[in-house]
């Protein structure tokens, strides 16, 4: 055998990731084709080898041009999302033809960018010009203002949109109803939590069906089976074509439309053996009550009506007490089928062998039965599957996997999957291969007669752990020498699909390229169904992944609406892009949307589509700009700030900024600064000289290093730290990154430094202190006098006023390192009571910078970082500036980690 | 719609914590609960062949992890050891402990995974379906009646405490044990700096989807700078994206991840750990997948310079034989079958190389050189087949000795490479008959250079097993590596 197996790891497998190409061997060169060289065999087919397969999606995913053209009925919300596509947000590194669209970046499209980012993800405003008036730190802390602020950005609820200034009356309207069954639900639940029946799978499948006179014809036709209007309702549609290249039109009629007494949960086709060569006539579907099964019995390809009998159901209490969960037909005997219900409980079973008798009974085996009950397996998601050999099952359930042979009378766990990851998924690609969706991992199971299950190959999707509704469904084009395997995960959170290809080349799995993600228009909707198809295709792969074309069937949840998601490459060259479009389909017109299962996490989406360019031509040089000028703008600026200081000191009253809100006066309303400069340690030492020029005279001035420690969560003092600190975490984000940040650095510092009257402070706070009632007094009077005293006091009239003592006390504390126990308790009350915040208290939010970013001083972060932080910030920083703390204190995880604190090897970072 | 690249913050973690305990406290007592009864059904009925062979296997099972858990264990694990024999009626007084709320919800937690292994190198558990591992079916349903029996006395203890939860987390949790998946509504991070990772995480993906590497790039370069983003978490996106721009930094990033994140502690199994080592880290057992993954791209990179055909480009493959072969005298590498194999490649590679430049000069310019170069060439390639020959049998023996203690193992082509070696001996001679050339290995020890040279090179490769008995090494090596697999 010249073909070389992938060193592979039992029983793990090969284990992939975007980046991480796995083991492979080295296919040295032979006698024949010695010149040619070697190369390697591997896990991911690279680009060079023959049977690469490029899945590359342009930046636009969806043909929307023609989708706005034709179906214009998918409403407002597309015609939106099409703007932006318009609008390409691009980076500075393709030069060619960017310049122009620089231009047109304008005003507009800015306003509209903003909208949208702010009604999206319901931030306050994220322009970054900032207004002197509105930035006031720490002037005036309300706690009612706070909550709406983003440090408490709540989760989007229905109801706060009401309350925006305009809105339609359509908007409002459907805003209504929804609340409506949100309160309904309310009512009815204990709490408004969403919940979803694991045990529903795929309501909309596609597969193949020969009738007993098409198996005498050798034609095969595919059926489309999903659910109607009512959740009972099942609707047949014979889908014309099957070969995937001239199927763009594939979808006819309803063909046939059977109601049930109770909700459909799971439709089945069976998958037959490769060696029948034929494909079934029989469709398995599983009720909340009952199983069924329906038989074709012809179809008629000119109308699209197909004629079918069911048999008489089998009654979930003829296997047990529970509900059924899933059916399987045994690949290599057409009349048998495997039951589970939601419990565990698993039977085999016969469907009668002549289809004429109607009203024939499904029996259930007597003997071939079990259970795989765990008790604390809680969920009713079950999928029972065959595996690699006549008697052998596979049951899946989120915890784990389990391979039964009936015959033989044993059952093994296979797969346990308790610690970090659940099971979402399994599906049959066919008798050889099937395929298991994790919350990580896609991973490939092959299933040979005799032999071992075995883990081949798995692909981590990094897609959201916690999402419980990521469904895996299978597309497969059987080529002539090979399969391709097309793999979509989606989510009833998002109308996104994760596609990606896999191909089956002479048992030896690959991952073909990246994953790539298609987004399906309509805003609201998450996707319900997309359906398994397969596909013969009369070619080699190779020239299939050239011109791919293929179709996919996908269902939004709570929409009744079938789109067809077209796939093709129509040039035929391998490095082209694939080209997605997506119409709609069905007979349903009627677009019937109920609430019950909104995409939560569509906002997110919305917004990666966009990536600001940042016009830097505004923050470059003039072209007359000489560097050595600098010192002498800033002197000259510095002797007109002093005058106009003086000026200030004297002349202006204090009756006069009385009556402002505010005493404070920016010093760029004093003396504004203008020209352009680029030395910032001169400005730096500029601002020190003023400063300490007029700190004994009756004013004050607002320093720049509280903003500093606001911004950056660590004390700074410099102007030109903080520029180069700023520099260092936004180097990589643009060329021009220097102008841009030492003008966002001078827009800031121009926008917050300010000088005030001492005097009017003081004069405002006898005034008041004059005013206020005695109880209030006291708390002033308190207000600076030593712990110990406080502590005397009565706490519970001071409970909001004291703490910010307290809390002081225990940094004393800390420091001196006396009275262990003293420390724990002030700890958590600081932890658990609202802060009170000084509004003139430089400590005070140099705490709250500690209680939120940075836990303990980053000297000593080197040495005592536990194995499981990051240092992220070490990586390219000079070690002289100490890095803010990347984490915050694990409560539990650190006292147990510290234990193993090592010291870490410092190495600089790479290039 | 993606993972998010964070450790866990004080966020999410209290939320998470009273989930977690919840959830294993049930867990824990439900299983409690069907232990008993199933045992009072030995006693009333019989059911001989599956409860019997289901005990003998829970039992050997819970021996195993047990002893391999004394060894770990430190005092206080043992404690609850004995707490756990007299479970019973001590389990009678749960929710008395409200002021030790943390350890309570770790001791749940490690008491459910007294009887489950934590994988190291996956996420899941897998096994193979081995006759040892085989049970009979278990042929009794459970009914509609006995689960109902369970489930009440496991709720009734479960009563206690779900009085101190908040009402939303209860309903999530009843919601939960009647077999619901609970979806979260909305976004659940509501913090300011996770909606900045969500949202540069999701761009990140975006990009490396549409292939924007430049765009992936900023991005990738702005995530990690971000505090609390964990860069062992990205660090494949990250090489996927600096492998598009400049392939050797890809290589230096990831010989960068493997310096700085360390090897070299233990994986614990009875820590509740809250992050996956899979993909994530290594350890002294488990070799993590940066350095793997630095390897292979080393020696893709090395071999394609190789073939270049210019006599310096053979320097980076030599670079990395040299660094492999340091990394083989440390755990886990020492014992790490793939690690070997790589080793193995990179003589495979160069004797391939070699063998294949000599050919071509022997068949299109055979006076070019003089027979003692040739001889030099020769020996140069026979070197490295017997050292790949050498190293693929050491590769072999790790992968044997860790199937025979129930590890994962490494299926080797072993037969492919042997046969590609033999095919490289025939290539030495293929045009060389007429020169009087010796065609088989054993014929090099005429030659006096031959001769030492083969004798350094078993010297050298004999050196490994020499290091070993270092005291140092040793000192590492007693700990014997099966405690962390079953």
């Amino acid at each position: 055998m010249n073909h070389p197996n992938i060193p592979t790891r039992r029983p793990v497998g090969i284990q992939l990731a975007t980046g991480v190409e796995g083991p492979g061997i080295y296919v040295g060169s032979e006698n024949k084709s010695i010149d040619k060289g070697g190369s390697w065999l591997q896990a991911v087919g690279n680009q060079t080898a023959s049977n690469s397969f490029l899945l590359r999606i342009s930046p636009n995913p969806l043909q929307t041009i023609d989708v706005r053209k034709q179906h214009l009925e998918m409403g407002d919300a597309l015609q939106a999302e099409m703007n932006f596509a318009d609008m390409v947000f691009s980076d500075t590194d393709d030069n060619t033809g960017d310049e122009l669209e620089r231009s047109e970046f304008s005003a507009d499209d800015d306003e509209l960018f903003n909208k949208t980012i702010n009604t999206s993800l319901r931030w306050g405003s994220v322009s970054p010009t900032i207004s002197a008036t509105k930035l006031k730190v720490y002037k005036k802390v309300d706690r009612k203002e706070l909550k709406g602020s983003i440090y408490h950005a709540r989760r989007p609820m229905p109801k706060k949109s009401v309350h925006f200034d305009y809105l339609p009356r359509k908007t409002i309207k459907e805003q209504r109803e929804k609340i409506d069954v949100l309160e309904r639900r309310r009512s009815s639940r204990k709490h408004s939590i969403l919940t979803l029946d694991p045990s529903i799978g795929s309501t909309m499948t596609m597969g193949i069906v020969q009738t007993a006179a098409d198996v005498r014809n050798d034609v095969k036709s595919q059926i489309l089976a999903y659910l109607g209007p009512q959740k009972h309702q099942l609707m047949l549609s014979l889908v014309s074509a099957s070969s995937p290249e001239n199927n763009l039109k594939c979808y006819s009629r309803v063909g046939a439309s059977i109601s049930f007494s109770s909700k459909i949960i799971s439709i089945n086709f069976p998958k037959l053996a490769y060696s029948f060569s034929r494909a079934s006539d029989v469709i398995g579907i599983i009720t909340k009550t009952s199983l069924h099964i329906l038989k074709v019995k012809g179809i008629d390809r000119k109308t699209g009506e197909i004629d079918c009998v069911l048999f008489k159901p089998l009654h979930f209490s003829q296997l047990g007490d529970f509900p059924l969960a899933d059916i399987a037909f045994n690949p290599w005997d057409m009349n048998q089928f495997a039951l589970i219900d939601i419990q565990g409980n698993w039977s085999i079973g016969q469907i009668p062998k002549s289809a004429t008798k109607y009203g024939d009974v499904l029996s259930l085996s007597l003997e071939s039965r079990g259970s795989v009950f765990q008790p604390d397996h809680t969920s009713l998601m079950k999928r029972i599957e065959w595996s690699n050999s006549f008697s052998r099952l596979l049951i899946v359930d989120p915890y784990g996997m389990t391979e039964i042979d009936f015959s033989e009378n044993w059952q093994v766990d296979l797969v346990e999957a308790i610690t970090w990851s659940e099971i979402r998924g399994f599906k049959n690609i066919d008798e050889s291969y099937s395929v298991l969706l994790t919350s990580r991992e896609i991973i490939f199971l092959s299933t040979f007669m005799h032999r071992e299950t075995k883990r081949e190959l798995s692909w981590k999707h990094d897609l959201d752990t916690t999402d419980k509704s990521l469904t895996i469904s299978v597309q497969k084009i059987n080529c002539l020498n090979g399969t391709v395997v097309l793999s979509t995960i989606h989510s009833k959170k998002h109308n996104t699909i994760y596609l990606h290809p896999f191909s089956i080349n002479n048992e030896v799995i690959q991952s073909l390229g990246q994953g790539i993600l298609l987004k399906i228009p309509g805003e609201n909707l998450g996707i319900d169904q997309i359906s398994d198809s397969e596909h013969e295709v009369d070619d080699y792969l190779e020239e299939f992944c050239k011109k791919i074309a293929l179709n996919i069937f996908v269902k939004m949840s709570e929409c009744e609406n079938i789109y067809n998601l077209a796939l093709e490459k129509p040039s035929g060259e391998i490095n082209d892009f694939l080209k997605a479009s997506i119409s709609k389909i069905g007979t349903n017109q009627k677009e019937d949307l109920k609430t019950r299962w909104l995409a939560t996490t569509k906002d997110i989406d919305f917004v990666t589509e966009d990536f600001i360019h940042i016009n830097d031509t505004y923050f470059r040089a003039p072209s007359n700009y000489d560097a050595e000028g600098d010192t002498e703008l800033l002197q000259m600026y510095g002797y007109r700030l002093s005058e106009a200081t003086n000026l200030y000191l004297t002349t202006q009253s204090g009756d006069k900024l009385a009556n402002a809100k505010t005493f404070e006066t920016l010093l760029r309303e004093v003396a504004p600064l203008e020209g352009h400069f680029e030395d910032m340690e001169e400005l730096n030492s500029l601002l020190d000289q003023f400063f300490k020029y007029y700190e004994n005279q009756d004013i004050s001035f607002r320093q720049p290093k509280t903003l500093f420690s606001i911004l950056l969560q660590e004390h700074v003092d410099n102007v030109d730290v903080f520029y180069s600190k700023l520099l260092q975490c936004w180097a990589a984000m643009n060329t021009d990154i220097t102008n841009i940040t030492r003008e966002i650095v001078k827009q800031l510092l121009w926008s917050y430094l300010g000088v005030f009257k001492k005097r009017l402070y003081t004069d405002e706070i006898s005034q008041i202190k004059n005013n206020i009632s005695g109880q209030y007094k006291d708390i002033l009077d308190d207000w600076d006098t030593p712990l110990e005293n406080v502590e005397e006091n009565n706490q519970e009239d001071f409970t909001s006023s004291t703490l910010p003592l307290g809390s002081q006390s225990q940094i004393q504390l800390k420091s001196s390192q006396s009275q262990i126990p003293i420390i724990k308790s002030s700890q958590k009350t600081k932890k658990s009571r609202p802060k009170i915040k000084h509004p003139l208290d430089l400590s005070s939010s140099q705490r709250k910078a500690d209680s939120t970013g940075a836990g303990f001083p980053s000297s000593q972060l080197s040495s005592s970082l536990p194995y499981n932080m990051t240092p992220a910030f070490s990586l390219m920083q000079p070690p002289m500036l100490s890095s803010p703390v990347p984490s915050t204190l694990m409560s539990s995880q650190t006292n147990t980690t510290t234990r193993n604190k090592r010291k870490r090897k410092k190495v600089g970072g790479f290039t | 719609m993606f993972e998010l690249p964070v450790l866990l913050g004080s966020f999410s973690e209290s939320q998470s914590l009273v989930r977690k305990k919840l959830r294993y406290r049930y867990r824990n007592e439900i299983k409690n609960q069907y232990k008993r009864i199933k045992i009072h059904d030995e006693n009333g009925q019989l059911t001989p062949e599956s409860s019997h062979t289901e005990l003998d296997d829970h039992e050997s099972r819970s021996r195993v992890c047990r002893g391999r858990k004394r060894r770990l264990y430190d005092l206080r694990d043992r404690e609850e050891h004995g707490f756990e024999s007299d479970s019973s009626e001590a389990q009678d007084e749960v929710g008395d402990l409200p002021e030790k709320e943390e350890e309570e919800i770790g001791h749940e937690e490690r008491k459910y995974f007294k009887n489950h292994e934590k994988p190291e190198d996956l996420y899941e558990v897998w096994h193979v379906a081995t006759e040892r591992r085989k049970v009979p079916i278990q042929r009794q349903f459970v009914s509609y009646n006995r689960l109902q029996t369970i489930e009440r006395r496991a709720k009734r203890k479960m009563e206690v405490p779900l009085l101190h939860v908040s009402r939303v987390r209860s309903s999530e949790f009843s919601a939960e044990i009647d077999g619901y998946d609970v979806v979260s509504r909305g976004d659940e991070t509501t913090h300011f700096e996770n909606k900045h990772i969500q949202l540069l995480v999701t761009l990140l993906h975006r990009h490396i989807s549409t292939e924007n590497w430049n765009l992936a790039y900023k991005v990738f370069a702005l995530l990690i700078r971000m505090p609390r983003v964990d860069i062992r978490a990205v660090w494949n996106l990250g090489v996927a994206i600096l492998a598009r721009r400049d392939s050797t930094t890809a290589i230096d990033f990831l010989e960068w991840m493997h310096s700085v994140y360390s090897n070299k502690h233990r994986f614990i199994q009875n820590v509740n750990h809250r992050l996956p080592p899979a993909f994530r880290s290594g350890s002294r057992t488990h070799t993590a997948q940066y350095t793997t993954t630095w390897l292979w791209l080393s020696l893709r990179a090395a071999t394609e310079q190789a073939q270049e055909g210019a006599p310096t480009t053979l320097e980076p493959l030599e670079l990395l034989t040299d660094k492999t072969s340091e990394l083989l005298l440390t755990p886990p590498y020492m014992d790490d079958s793939e690690v070997w194999f790589i080793y193995c490649s990179c003589y495979f590679v160069k004797a391939d190389i070699l063998s294949r430049n000599i050919h071509s000069d022997l068949t299109h310019n055979v006076h070019a050189f003089s027979s003692s170069t040739m001889d030099l060439r020769r020996n140069e390639v026979v070197q490295s087949i017997t050292r790949c020959q050498k190293t693929l049998h050491t590769a072999e023996e790790k992968s044997d000795q860790a199937r025979h203690r129930a590890h994962a193992y490494w299926e080797l082509p072993t037969g492919y490479i042997k046969r590609q070696l033999q095919q490289i001996e025939k290539r030495l001679t293929a045009q060389s008959t007429p020169r009087d050339q010796p065609s088989s290995p054993a014929h090099y020890e005429n030659y006096g250079l031959g001769d030492t040279e083969l004798a350094e090179d078993q010297a050298d490769i004999d050196a490994f097993p020499i290091e070993e008995d270092n005291s140092f090494l040793q000192a590492l090596d007693t700990q014997p590596l099966s405690d962390n697999f079953l």
